[in-house]
């Protein structure tokens, strides 16, 4: 069945919709869960409340590319687990030394005691500019290690390459996206 | 909301393009066999929601779950026991272990389109492993030729969303022994037996047409001709912080290093202009002795200059092969200094040679690359003795891979490449030689210049070292010492090293590339993205480089160092 008519089952309220979404984007939806949580079950339900999370937000939501719409609602949705699972015992999976990478980026806010919060969108429009800056294999690295929350080891098997040099690209891709933060003023 | 918070639900807002980019065109993996066991094959949804009782080991019997209305699989987690088959031999001939698979309870319920072939997590971090349905077989890693796909992995799926219970299934298996409720084997295949299902491993592989030279594209910077931007890349702030991209650490094979820690100190230099009778004198022998003895030579290059390192103060000694003269000057702090010879003895010692090294990297990550560069390092020496009918050009090769490779090092004499006999047998060695091995990022690069250097080279001649590479050397401190006394010793015979960094390469690369360069006299070449051959380059952000034909650059080069004028490079866009 197409995107569209999928989607189109969702704005009709018809159950249908999920089934269909599932039959679909089971398997891409269930692996980036998978990725982030590391557990069959976890996945399963992440992924069950995924099709529930694009049930209640479409409408008003109407997404031309579903598959990505699905991955982003269960990514979210995989990280706030993650999250809530492991708030007391930081260290040691995959998806924290991916999320501490990341922290990395943020640049420091001296004499700046009250922070204001970011909007996500704001932030996500700046993101998405500094990365198609990037060479495609960097971008592609980045977003593997930090969106699809991919081991380094695995990184570096897809892209033919050592460990040490996928390492080695995402410091400097965090790097530049650090001071591309700085220099949008973000958090300062 | 914490910062990571944000940046992290930030990333769920970027383009879809991107996300989609990042999962469907993400380059196949490299090094590993081709999938040719492998077939696409449709599963009716039916046979795949219908529950297969499969034993795996005493406790592991297969059980239907009770959602089996969608199809929807039994949980698999870390929790339980390990399958008791351990040892089975895989599809492929690969064999796991205990503790390689293990399962929910005491029983493995019905396979789901979506199970059959699934990555499962070995242990809860991430490594994983594939379990079919053929009776408890499996393979661990996924690299034998028993892998299939992970999950979300779909370079070589030819419809991402492809149809439900369309899965990858090793094309090795045997069907499910008590398989008693799924439909007839005809009935669950979909596809045309003619899909991804391709030749057999022992088939040839059709050889890649050979391309044609003049493709790749590079880009030439000399920092000694810039050498005030070049110190900037080691300078730190009023604060003592980095700012230059040299200046601080990165991250190599033993984590966080200075780049100070390979001692190549190129911040101090002397610029020595050698004269006899107004003009260039060629070959001269500048050496260095510091205050504290350190030593550091170098040669003129034919507009007579040398650069030597280490220090700015001391003793400079100058000779020259064609003079029985010996200067001796004091330098405190001088960055200039000329020598002026009176008598020449023997005008002879200076020789039409030019005599040129290619020393490359082949390891495995050359891959994308290396197929162009034969025919664009083989075509260089064809030109170059078309423009210098008068010279004697010598050419040797030496391949090198790493630790560990079958081959470590390929070494291949200078003969004279003006001789078509020796050209031709030179240039079928170097269009034979294939990039395997590597492994880990850092390769024997100094075990390789130590070794070149080492090799023949004559007094008197136009000594033009090319480094093709893309990884830097390993990072002890014996591997550092072995590459500055490489470098060293090429300065103090002239051999000037050109390094030509490929596709992949990182700062450190750069940085070791950039200092055999600057540390020799040698110019600093890094391909360029123009091309599209190849994968992204690192880019040394060098804005006034200009982007030429690789094999017109080296050209260039060859003539400019051998006659003392080099021609203006030529954008590549404007040079056809």
């Amino acid at each position: 069945m197409e995107d569209r008519e999928i989607v189109s089952l969702f704005e009709n309220r018809d159950e249908r919709a999920i089934e269909e979404a599932k039959k679909k984007y089971s398997r891409y939806v269930r692996s980036i869960s998978l990725g982030i949580l590391h557990s069959d079950e976890d996945a399963e339900e992440c992924e069950s409340d995924a099709y529930l999370g694009a049930w209640n937000s479409i409408p008003p939501h109407h997404p031309e590319d579903l598959r990505t719409y699905l991955g982003k609602i269960v990514r979210r949705i995989s990280i706030d687990r993650f999250r809530a699972e492991t708030a007391e015992k930081r260290g040691g999976t995959e998806t924290n030394l991916s999320l501490d990478e990341l922290e990395e980026c943020i640049p420091a806010a001296p004499g700046n005691p009250v922070e204001e919060a970011v909007e996500a969108a704001d932030l996500g429009r700046i993101i998405d500019a500094f990365l198609r800056t990037l060479p495609e294999n960097e971008r592609r690295m980045f977003l593997r290690r930090y969106w699809y929350f991919d081991s380094v080891k695995e990184i570096a098997e897809r892209f033919g390459s050592g460990e040490s040099r996928v390492k080695t690209a995402l410091f400097r891709t965090r790097e530049k996206l650090k001071t591309v933060l700085q220099q949008e003023g973000i958090w300062q | 909301m914490k910062k990571t918070d944000e940046l992290n639900n930030a990333l769920n807002e970027i383009g879809d393009d991107l996300i989609r980019d990042a999962e469907d065109n993400v380059p196949a993996l490299i090094g590993k066999k081709k999938r040719s066991w492998v077939k696409w094959v449709g599963i009716a949804a039916a046979a795949v929601v219908a529950a297969v009782a499969i034993p795996i080991g005493v406790n592991s019997i297969v059980r239907p779950k009770n959602n089996a209305a969608s199809g929807v699989d039994a949980a698999v987690t870390t929790e339980a026991a390990a399958i008791e088959n351990s040892g089975t031999a895989a599809p492929g001939g690969a064999t796991f272990a205990e503790g390689d698979f293990v399962f929910t309870g005491e029983e493995k319920t019905g396979f789901s389109a979506a199970e059959i072939g699934k990555y499962y997590s070995k242990d809860g971090k991430g490594d994983t492993g594939y379990f079919d349905t053929s009776g408890g077989k499996g393979t661990y890693g996924g690299t034998t030729p028993g892998e299939v796909e992970a999950p979300g992995d779909s370079r070589e799926d030819p419809d991402t969303n492809a149809e439900p219970g369309t899965e990858l299934i090793d094309e090795t298996k045997t069907e499910p022994e008590t398989d008693t409720e799924t439909e007839p084997e005809t009935e669950t295949e979909t596809e045309p037996e003619t899909d991804t299902e391709t030749e057999p491993e022992t088939e040839p592989e059709t050889e890649p047409p050979v391309p044609e030279p003049g493709q790749l594209t590079a880009a030439a910077w000399d920092d000694n001709a810039h050498y005030l931007k070049w110190k900037e890349l080691f300078l730190k702030n009023e604060q003592n912080e980095t700012s230059g991209k040299f200046s601080g650490t990165y991250y190599g094979e033993s984590g966080e290093q200075t780049f100070a820690s390979w001692g190549l100190d190129s911040l101090n230099r002397i610029e020595v202009t050698v004269t006899f009778a107004g003009m260039p004198l060629f070959d001269a022998l500048v050496t260095l002795t510091t205050a504290s003895g350190e030593r550091y030579s170098a040669r003129t290059n034919r507009n007579g200059i040398a650069y030597v390192f280490g220090g700015n103060a001391g003793t400079l000694t100058v000779t020259s092969p064609e003079s029985s003269e010996v200067h001796t000057v004091p330098v405190n702090g001088e960055k200039e200094v000329a020598v002026t010879f009176e008598t020449l003895d023997d005008m002879e010692k200076t020789a039409d040679v030019i005599e040129l090294m290619y020393v490359v990297d082949v390891t495995g990550s050359m891959g994308d690359e290396l197929r162009y560069l034969r025919e664009e390092l083989g075509d260089v020496i064809k030109q170059v003795v078309r423009a210098n009918p008068d010279s004697r050009v010598k050419l040797a090769l030496l391949f090198y891979r790493d630790d560990g490779d079958e081959e470590k090092f390929r070494y291949v004499e200078f003969k004279d490449v003006t001789d078509p006999a020796d050209y031709e047998s030179h240039y079928t060695v170097l269009t034979k030689q294939e990039a395997a091995g590597g492994g880990d990022t850092p390769e024997a690069l100094d075990e390789a210049l130590e070794m070149a250097v080492s090799k023949g080279w004559t007094t008197g001649s136009t000594k033009l070292l090319f480094h093709v590479f893309d990884a830097p050397a390993h990072g002890n401190s014996e591997h550092q010492s072995r590459l500055k006394s490489a470098i060293a010793s090429a300065a103090e015979q002239g051999v000037r090293i050109c390094p030509i960094m490929a596709s992949g390469a990182d700062e450190l690369t750069e940085y070791t590339a950039r200092s055999e360069a600057i540390l020799t006299g040698g110019t600093f070449i890094f391909m360029t993205d123009d091309s599209g051959i190849g994968y992204s380059h690192f880019d040394p952000q060098l804005p006034d480089a200009v982007h030429e034909y690789l094999n017109l650059l080296m050209i260039r080069l060859i003539n400019g160092y051998h006659t003392g004028t080099f021609a203006e490079p030529v954008p590549w866009n404007e040079a056809k």
